[in-house]
């Protein structure tokens, strides 16, 4: 009799630690769920000081510009950035109507060669080499979110600014809207926590390269744990954000050829 | 996960032993059942009373009394049943059943409104328990369209949701009705609405069940984005994969292939996957489709890079419009002689010595348009019209067709014109045969647009005086 409460007294605890291991084993699958990569890349929505006119850049470009931005737009034979791997930070940027300073960007425009000449202080950063092809008098350069309308003398030169604007980015992650009914218990884009709301509606970066992946791990509606990566290349978004400003550009000025805007 | 228990208990401890054991564990783990049973003895012969107290209890008594109900011991049966009738009007706070159960069709409806405007999405649980109501599942039916117009999807979403996550049956059961209202209704709004809450409760598979399903029933575009949203959102081709295999292996004169195929084709060309496709059609699949079906499925597959595929298939076609959609893959893949070729067999297809085959070439015409190529187009609607016998129905939709350029393209005089000419033929006709957009009459749709024409040349004529 004592032997059979031995034997049984010795099953039950080894179901209990195996129920114990299989419950622990179980609770990790829980907690971590194999993550899915999602490849759809995001839509940038471009934001100006007012979101007055909306128009498409195509590629998964929204434009929400005010009329001065679209101005600038239009009025510039060209587009230049002075790309983030140069320079990585907001540098000063000249007054209005200026040429630059010894504290501030400046640009060269050499017309024989076709080149702008972009330099801080006496330091170049980058040569931007305009295509064969009319003489341009405006160009419009970019950095980071910042924009600026630079006159070109047809003699060459220190080009002129005559207006800087500002540009602000939203992300649209592709179908956020499946987050609607989950439980979110992490968000992230790239090291950056985001809101549920945030994710729902569209991640605000203040440069788009900043942006990384788009990290979402909750419970679905179902209240199954999941763990996603949408993935976000920082350079695919420069690149299709220079793209669409630039076929903005070539646009407004048919639009404006063709006398759209008479009225 | 708790299956895992089971199997972990038989490769410990041997036969007996081990389902004792895991007996002993689930009396201990699980919680013990409300005590319905006492309750149902208690006030046996007054089963309102019987039902009060038992949802008094929560939600779990309920689901107890109706276990009792369907399965209970034999002597307690009769007692839960009568009990349960109660008791599952009374758990959704319906005092009275009359006007949802007996009144006629106006009233009935009029009281689910007031229902569905208390309540919202939780009106749902009360369609779901008349679905399962003998004799008034049809009623449900036609209740659940009412509510899905009357509240939002995400309210109606959240509220299954809650359903699922408090541990009740209700969610799957509620998911059932959604998808057999969708399926009961031919009205495409309700219908996205259903496919919308399964995707927003990530029930990919369902979504794209009903997706397909109602797409059979009006061809609404919005089937095949909400489609394509489901396989993108659950991650795998593998439906894609499947419906083109079924397709593959099923018999090519089917009944409802075409629109099955045009489907299929259209979600993979919105979600860019070409390989499902490759290899996996069949030249009648092409070849029995109607022109503007044929012209949209070619546009798709040189969309997924398969333009040498659709012109292999399209290569018995006879029919002008089906020689022009050859040429037109032809010229997609770089086979720049083979189109040169195709285009010269189309003008000869589209009749012989000077006779023009007006059907035939309005159909070629119309895919010519469809395609992009509208000057193509006009040209040979203009050559319906300059072509013998005159004023047949074939000269009144290409004068309709040169009055919609026409109109596109500012030229409001020359659309009146051909909207003006229309009308003579269509007068001359027999009328039953013309309809005009949403099936409104012929005729009387021509007049209206001949009105609306006049008035904004008289505007613009105001705006800018000669």
């Amino acid at each position: 009799m004592a032997t059979m409460r031995n034997v049984l007294a010795h099953s039950i605890r080894l179901v209990s630690m195996l129920l114990a291991v299989g419950a622990s084993a179980a609770k990790d699958g829980e907690e971590r769920p194999r993550v899915r990569e999602f490849q759809e890349p995001p839509t940038i929505r471009v934001l100006g000081t007012s979101a007055r006119f909306r128009l498409e850049g195509g590629e998964g470009v929204e434009m929400w510009l005010d009329a001065e931005t679209l101005g600038a737009l239009a009025l510039a034979d060209a587009i230049a950035c002075l790309p983030s791997s140069v320079v990585a930070t907001r540098l000063p940027w000249p007054d209005i109507g200026s040429e630059g300073g010894p504290g501030a960007i400046g640009a060269e425009w050499s017309p024989a060669e076709r080149r702008l000449h972009v330099r801080m202080g006496s330091l170049p950063l980058i040569t931007v080499q305009l295509p064969d092809g009319g003489t341009p008098s405006r160009i419009l350069l970019r950095h980071l979110d910042r924009l600026a309308l630079l006159v070109l003398r047809p003699t060459g030169g220190p080009a002129i600014w005559v207006w800087v604007g500002t540009l602000r980015f939203v992300l649209l992650v592709p179908d956020a809207e499946q987050y609607l009914l989950c439980e979110v218990e992490e968000a992230r884009v790239g090291s950056q926590v985001v809101e549920k709301s945030a994710l729902l509606q569209g991640l605000s970066v203040s440069r788009l390269d900043e942006a990384g992946d788009v990290i979402v791990i909750g419970r679905s509606p179902a209240g199954e744990p999941f763990h996603h990566r949408h993935r976000v290349c920082a350079a695919d978004l420069e690149e299709r954000l220079n793209r669409a400003l630039g076929t903005l550009s070539r646009t407004l000025k048919i639009e404006a050829a063709a006398g759209r805007f008479d009225r | 996960m708790n299956s895992r228990y089971p199997a972990l208990i038989r490769c410990a401890v041997p036969g007996g032993l081990a389902v004792a054991v895991a007996m002993v564990v689930r009396c201990v783990t699980a919680a013990p059942p409300p005590d319905v049973q006492a309750i149902l003895t208690q006030h046996g012969a007054d089963p309102t009373a019987s039902a009060q107290a038992v949802v008094a209890r929560g939600p779990s008594a309920v689901a107890e009394l109706r276990r009792l109900a369907v399965s209970g011991p034999a002597e307690m049966v009769p007692l839960a049943m009568r009990a349960w009738a109660a008791a599952r009007w009374t758990r959704l706070g319906i005092a009275s059943t009359g006007a949802l159960f007996t009144a006629e069709e106006p009233a009935a409806l009029a009281a689910w409104e007031t229902l569905v405007a208390e309540r919202g999405a939780a009106a749902l649980a009360v369609a779901l328990e008349l679905s399962e109501t003998p004799g008034l599942g049809a009623r449900a039916m036609r209740f659940v369209p009412v509510l899905l117009s009357a509240a939002a999807a995400v309210d109606v979403a959240a509220w299954i949701a809650h359903q699922t996550l408090t541990g009740s049956d209700d969610a799957e059961r509620l998911v059932r009705l959604l998808m057999e209202g969708a399926e009961r209704t031919r009205d495409p709004v309700p219908q996205a609405r259903v496919v919308e809450i399964l995707l927003l409760l990530w029930r990919y598979r369902e979504a794209l069940e009903v997706a397909e399903r109602s797409f059979a029933t009006s061809s609404a575009d919005v089937f095949v984005s909400l489609a394509a949203t489901a396989i993108r959102r659950g991650g795998s081709d593998e439906a894609l994969v499947s419906a083109f295999d079924r397709l593959y292996r099923g018999r090519a004169d089917r009944a409802g292939r075409e629109l099955e195929l045009v489907f299929w084709i259209r979600v993979a060309a919105q979600l860019g996957r070409a390989e499902p496709i490759r290899g996996k059609l069949r030249p009648p699949d092409l070849l029995r489709l109607p022109p503007a079906d044929a012209a949209q499925v070619v546009q798709n597959l040189v969309r997924l890079g398969l333009a040498s595929e659709a012109s292999g298939l399209l290569f018995a076609g006879q029919a002008p419009f089906q020689i022009y959609l050859r040429a037109w893959a032809r010229r997609a893949a770089g086979e720049t002689a083979a189109e040169a070729s195709d285009l010269s067999t189309l003008e000869t297809s589209l009749g012989n010595d000077g006779e023009l085959l007006k059907g035939e070439a309005l159909a070629a015409a119309d895919v010519m348009d469809r395609l992009g190529d509208v000057s193509a187009a006009i040209r040979l609607w203009k050559r319906i019209i300059d072509a013998q016998p005159p004023g047949t129905l074939h000269d009144v939709n290409a004068h309709l067709r040169l009055a919609r350029v026409a109109e596109s393209a500012g030229d409001l005089t020359n659309a009146l014109a051909h909207c003006e000419e229309a009308l003579r033929i269509s007068r001359e006709l027999d009328t039953s045969t013309l309809t005009g957009p949403g099936g409104q009459r012929g005729t009387e749709w021509l007049m209206r647009a001949i009105l609306e024409l006049r008035r904004r040349l008289g505007a613009r004529e105001l705006r800018n005086p000669p």
